[in-house]
């Protein structure tokens, strides 16, 4: 290397140079510092929260989480969608998740797993899925229909007219439109009308847009049609009532969210691990979420589900925070 | 200068060095070990978990039912053995005959030029995430396969086995393009001397002195397309759909491919991502089925791979 | 007779020939522009280009594209390529218009693309490819390459910078920088001067002490000066002095302390000159030493004549963007409606399309990325060292070494959703590393790259001439200091780039993640390695199955983002490989 003595010179510089710049940010900072456990007494809540569980029930819970996180900045929450029996057997009542969410209640294995683990639980009602069967407006030989009836119309190798579905009705073809085997109502349609051990038929105008169904409805008289409740229109379509065993009964927010609708309609509910209630942010989510479920254009607008109705709502606050205080005290 | 420092390492305390020594040899032997492991702990896992899977579940009716219902509780694999059949033999048809004429027309036609460009793009095919191949798919493919076949279903297995065969397009090309030039040119020259074309000299000379490395790089591609999970799981749905099984001349069982692969499905691997993320599953016989799925599929890419490396070895031509 | 046979037979094999030369070049094209119009689609929908008002693409051309091809081809030498540019822009429009009218005659029309989107694609993009590329041989050209990739290279930097700091709180890196880097790297720059001196050896110790003293404060005590300060302190400060050092330039101190002193004072000043103006000055001034590179060279190259003209290149892209802008409005062309935008790049995961985004995603995945490169260069090259360096031919290694090369080529067929597996029981259910956590999912993820790594690190060290560690044998070296001093230093470059390589793999996996219960929608990015995780790919398959507009719009952005990642990784993977074959030759 030439010149050894000027690369001599020169690094001692540096490092001069550097002690120079170190004392001066050390005499600097030495006005600034204070002990953590005096500055992190700041109001506001913090934490993670855990919610796994059904995929049905996903969708809404994201969004609630996504509002109330708008207002806690400092609260995460992570919404898995791992399905209802898998968010218990494998999170929930393993207890590493904090809420489940549950298209269906927990089942007595579940509730058997749970307790073996110390995992006590409350179940929270957060809204309910129901799905609207719909006819043209002129199609006036038909108001009701059996669950058995729409199973039949709407299986693989089902009914092709509509005289075989009935034989008062009129022997005409049925043009059928529904939901795109994406989405969730399909699914929910699939295993709860059509049955579990046969398939939904494929002979069908699949949509992604409930929109397109109600729209296909409408111009075809001897048309039939499924949606979520949110999206049923009674100016453009009819709405047929469905016998599930108990009589005929037409879908509307109350006979939806009281259970009255039968199998296409179902609560959903989430559950709260009664440990995790002693952390202040899932009490408070807890309480923001049961306060949205009875909001309509977050639940049946954004989500397409129906609401609490107040009563409910109510009646779950209560319980809520009846856990709560036996919970914390 | 910068060896300057090390120099003294000779001279120092040889028990110290010695020690450090073996301490390096034994952290390399430790890394090496550690993917026997590996290998040894999937088998393990998946042993251990299927074991007590088949304690529940009959072995039989797993290996021969017809039904793949992980809600009900019902786990017979022929449904999704014979999904990932069909979808392994279309990829077949694509991947095969396209990257076997890649890799003559590299090693045989292309200029060095056209080589150096072609090549890693080809690269780029392998490179690109499944989950991006499984939504090209979805969104891309099946509209336009939807002009071709009226009435196809939003997801189904064509779309999803197509872009399968394209990503496993560079695994056949780049192992034969390797064999085939390896080919000594002495072999060529005397195909030349002989009067025959480049053509001929191609497919007469070439390929069959270069069959084992072909062989093998489809066996590896069939592996892949057998394990490929992604493409399906976006494309293919989530119904395990048994076709119905037909009978040719009244002896011989087939099934029509159109009832397969016009339709939604699920293979072995769709089927595991699916029946662990599903909205109805749940419950340690699910979870202990998932390993079940996962041992099926591991002795059959290892049968494969094994079989590769047996094939490579037996019609290896030496030069 | 004879002749005439001849002639026959020449004839057909010549068209069979030809008909199978051409179908075999079709078939290895056919793959690639599958691909690539795949990826036309894409980025039309992530972009959102179908959209913008018939003109908006042309107008662009006009006062951004052509203005930049002509500073890429000023002075250049190829004059065949410039006028065959110059004819291709021109001509392409036109003939695009045409196409399309003819095809409407027909009767077909291709949904999404219009003539506009067909000229961009098929003419602009790879006109202005080819001239970037062949460009760069020219003097100018080659400047402006220059200039923009490293204005490229050093934005990636700093957005890299930007989320290590939304995770890593800047206090604790003042912390460890100044009581573990510092003192660690003057007893390195001691030993330097002092080769006799212990303190060379005691780097490791006095690093490690204070690391541990630095986490030790940084739990008990608060600082409570803006973070800014740390930041200059930690990080301005080190790039300055590294700016200095590595210009080897000026040869005096005073020389050295200019260079240093006029960086550092241009990203303090800098930066706290773009926190007036609303954007916090740190992330001013991490923005400001991605541009560092950047401006060094722009230094370097002014003196040169007509290189500096390259220089003007960010100029005629901002006045090309601000015409273009001004036209637009004033003929009143909407521009395209773009679902990949910084909102997107920022926001949580959320239900309404319009608010989506995937930076929670984004960041789960990087960090699930530095775990693996972490975890398997270390044992990739590890075992790649084992299998080149330690082996024997017979005996018990002999044997261990043909168990491990058979097991290593097993390992790399088995599929990806049986490591999931293997990462569900073993890592997240009996190790207890948690299920879905950063740690959990770099673990699985590095085994599962493990045999690519392995592989590409043994070819790296296979291609170190025997010479050299015969070299270094004869010396007396031990096999370890022939394997760190002469072997390792030698393959390096090629084990980073297969290592890198590999890690483009990780990234894109999708299954394993999904197995071990990886998060599906986090409302805020992780902040540990012990934080539950979600990741790109995971996002996107959240996604896929949601009505319009998240097909056609949520879900594209995503993939071009994920796409964008990995050709950012790969991108560095070649620029690695060429810097250092080019020095090699």
């Amino acid at each position: 290397m030439p010149g050894g003595t000027a690369s001599d010179r020169r690094t001692v510089s540096r490092r001069e140079t550097l002690a120079a710049i170190a004392g001066i940010g050390g005499v600097a900072l030495s006005g600034c510092v204070e002990f953590r456990s005096n500055a992190s007494s700041g109001s506001g809540l913090s934490g993670t929260i855990d919610v796994r569980g059904s995929s049905t029930v996903f969708p809404l819970m994201r969004s609630m989480a996504e509002e109330f996180t708008a207002d806690h900045d400092d609260v995460v929450i992570n919404t898995t969608s791992t399905g209802t029996g898998a968010g218990f057997s494998d999170y929930f009542c393993a207890g590493t998740s904090d809420f489940n969410n549950a298209s269906r209640e927990i089942r007595q294995p579940e509730v058997e797993q749970c307790q073996s683990n110390d995992v006590e639980f409350l179940q929270l009602t957060l809204a309910r899925d129901a799905i609207t069967v719909i006819v043209n407006k002129d199609a006036d030989f038909v108001d009701c229909l059996t669950v058995d009836e729409l199973s039949s119309i709407w299986r693989t190798d089902g009914a092709e007219r509509w005289s075989e579905v009935r034989s008062s009705f009129p022997d005409k073809e049925i043009a059928r439109f529904g939901a795109a085997d994406t989405s969730g109502t399909f699914d929910y349609f699939n295993t709860h009308v059509v049955g579990e051990d046969v398939e939904h038929t494929t002979d069908y105008q699949a949509t992604e847009q409930d929109n397109n169904i109600r729209s296909g409805v409408e111009g075809n008289k001897y048309a039939i049609g499924y949606l979520g409740f949110s999206y049923y229109d009674p100016e453009a379509v009819k709405a047929l009532g469905v016998d599930s065993g108990d009589g005929c009964v037409v879908p509307s927010l109350e006979t939806a969210s009281s259970g009255a609708y039968g199998v296409l309609s179902r609560p959903l509910y989430t559950y709260v691990a009664k440990s995790a209630l002693k952390r202040e942010a899932v009490r408070e989510f807890a309480r923001y979420a049961l306060k949205r479920s009875t909001s309509e254009p977050l639940v049946a607008d954004e989500v397409g589900y129906v609401p609490n109705s107040p009563e409910l709502a109510g009646e779950e606050f209560t319980e809520l925070n009846d856990t709560i205080w036996e919970v914390t005290v | 200068m910068s060896a300057e420092p090390d120099a003294p390492d000779l001279t120092r305390d040889s028990a110290l060095s010695d020690l450090r020594e073996r301490g390096y040899a034994g952290f390399f032997v430790g890394c090496a070990v550690l993917t026997l492991a590996t290998t040894l702990s999937i088998a393990a896992m998946l042993l251990l978990r299927s074991a007590e899977f088949f304690s529940e579940y009959d072995a039989g009716s797993f290996l021969t039912g017809t039904t793949f219902r992980a809600s009900n509780e019902v786990f017979g694999i022929l449904p999704l053995a014979l999904a990932t059949l069909f979808v392994t033999i279309t990829a077949a048809i694509v991947a095969l005959p396209i990257g076997t004429l890649t890799a003559i027309y590299l090693s045989e036609y292309a200029s060095g030029r056209v080589r150096a460009i072609l090549k890693p793009l080809l690269e780029i095919l392998a490179g690109v995430p499944t989950i991006v191949y499984g939504i090209f798919a979805l969104v891309y493919v099946t509209p336009v396969l939807q002009l071709l076949f009226p009435g196809l279903p939003t997801f189904n297995l064509l779309s999803a086995s197509l872009m399968i065969g394209i990503m496993t397009i560079p695994m056949v090309s780049s192992i034969s393009e390797d064999a085939m030039s390896a080919v000594p040119d002495d072999l060529r020259q005397a195909g030349y001397g002989l009067g025959a074309t480049k053509f001929e000299v191609s497919t007469g000379v070439v390929v069959p002195a270069s069959v084992s490395g072909i062989a093998s790089s489809y066996i590896l591609a069939v592996s892949r397309a057998i394990g490929e999970t992604m493409i399906i799981a976006v494309a293919a749905g989530t119904q395990a759909n048994m076709p119905t099984v037909r009978e040719a001349g009244g002896v011989i069982p087939y099934v029509h491919p159109g009832e397969v692969l016009l339709e939604p499905g699920m293979t072995i691997t769709s089927a595991m991502v699916h029946t662990r993320g599903g909205e109805l599953t749940g419950g340690s016989i699910a979870y202990d089925a998932l390993f079940a799925l996962g041992l099926t599929l591991f002795v059959g890419t290892l049968v494969l791979n094994v079989a590769s490396d047996v094939v490579a070895e037996r019609y290896r031509e030496e030069y | 007779m004879a002749t005439e046979h001849e002639q026959e037979f020449g004839a057909v094999s010549r068209v069979r020939g030809k008909v199978f030369e051409a179908v075999s070049f079709g078939s290895s094209v056919l793959g690639i522009v599958a691909l690539a119009v795949l990826l036309v689609f894409v980025v039309v929908d992530a972009f959102g280009l179908a959209a913008a008002d018939t003109g908006w693409i042309l107008t662009y051309v006009a006062a951004l594209v052509v203005p930049m091809l002509a500073l890429w081809c000023y002075r250049l030498d190829d004059q065949w390529l410039v006028r065959r540019a110059g004819a291709a822009l021109l001509v392409g429009a036109p003939a695009a218009f045409l196409l399309e009218t003819a095809l409407a005659a027909v009767g077909v029309s291709i949904p999404t693309l219009n003539w506009e989107l067909l000229y961009l694609f098929a003419v602009v993009v790879p006109v202005t490819g080819t001239v970037l590329v062949t460009g760069r041989d020219g003097p100018v050209g080659g400047a402006a390459n220059g200039l923009f990739g490293r204005i490229l290279g050093g934005a990636v930097f700093a957005a890299g910078l930007v989320v290590v700091f939304e995770i890593l709180d800047p206090q604790l890196w003042f912390l460890v920088y100044s009581l573990a880097v510092l003192p660690a790297v003057g007893c390195v720059a001691y030993a330097r001067q002092n080769p006799t001196s212990i303190l060379g050896r005691l780097r490791i110790p006095v690093g490690v002490l204070g690391l541990f003293a630095a986490v030790a404060i940084h739990r008990v005590f608060l600082i409570t000066v803006p973070y800014w300060v740390f930041h200059v302190w930690a990080l301005a400060v080190p790039v300055a002095v590294a700016t200095a050092w590595l210009d080897d330039e000026p040869e005096t101190d005073a020389g050295w302390m200019t260079t240093a002193g006029v960086t550092l004072l241009v990203l303090v000043v800098g930066s706290l000159a773009i926190g007036t103006q609303g954007i916090a000055a740190s992330y001013g001034l991490l923005l400001l030493i991605g541009l560092v590179p950047a401006g060094r060279y722009a230094f370097d190259t002014a003196g040169t004549s007509p290189e500096r003209i390259g220089l003007l290149a960010p100029l005629v892209l901002g006045i090309g963007i601000v015409i273009g802008t001004i036209v637009a409005n004033a003929l009143g062309i909407a521009g395209p409606d773009p679902w990949l935008d910084s909102g997107f790049l920022t926001n949580p995961p959320s239900g309404t399309a319009s608010e989506a985004g995937f930076y929670p995603a984004i960041v789960g995945s990087v960090l699930v990325i530095a775990v693996v490169a972490v975890l398997s260069f270390a044992f990739g090259v590890g075992t790649a060292i084992f299998l080149e360096e330690y082996t024997a031919d017979e005996g018990l290694v002999g044997s261990l070494t043909r168990l491990i090369q058979i097991n290593i080529a097993n390992l790399a067929a088995v599929p990806s959703v049986v490591y999931g597996l293997l990462g569900l029981a073993l890592f997240a259910n009996m190790l207890g590393f948690g299920l879905g956590t950063v740690v959990t999912a770099g673990l699985t993820l590095s085994l599962l790259i493990l045999p690519i790594t392995i592989i590409s690190a043994q070819e790296a060290l296979r291609a170190v001439p025997d010479d050299l560690r015969r070299g270094s044998d004869a010396m007396g070296a031990t096999r370890w200091q022939t394997t760190r001093n002469v072997v390792v230093p030698e393959a390096l470059p090629g084990i980073f780039t297969g290592t890198i390589l590999a890690l483009g793999r990780a990234i894109g996996e999708t299954a394993p993640l999904l197995l071990i219960g990886a998060v599906t929608a986090r409302t805020a990015a992780p902040s540990g390695v012990f934080d539950q995780v979600s990741a790109m790919p995971l996002q996107l398959f959240n996604w896929y199955g949601q009505p319009e507009p998240f097909p056609r719009g949520v879900v594209p952005a995503g993939v071009v983002t994920l796409l964008l990642v990995l050709l950012v990784m790969n991108g560095t993977a070649i620029l690695l490989r060429n810097r250092y074959e080019r020095s090699d030759g």
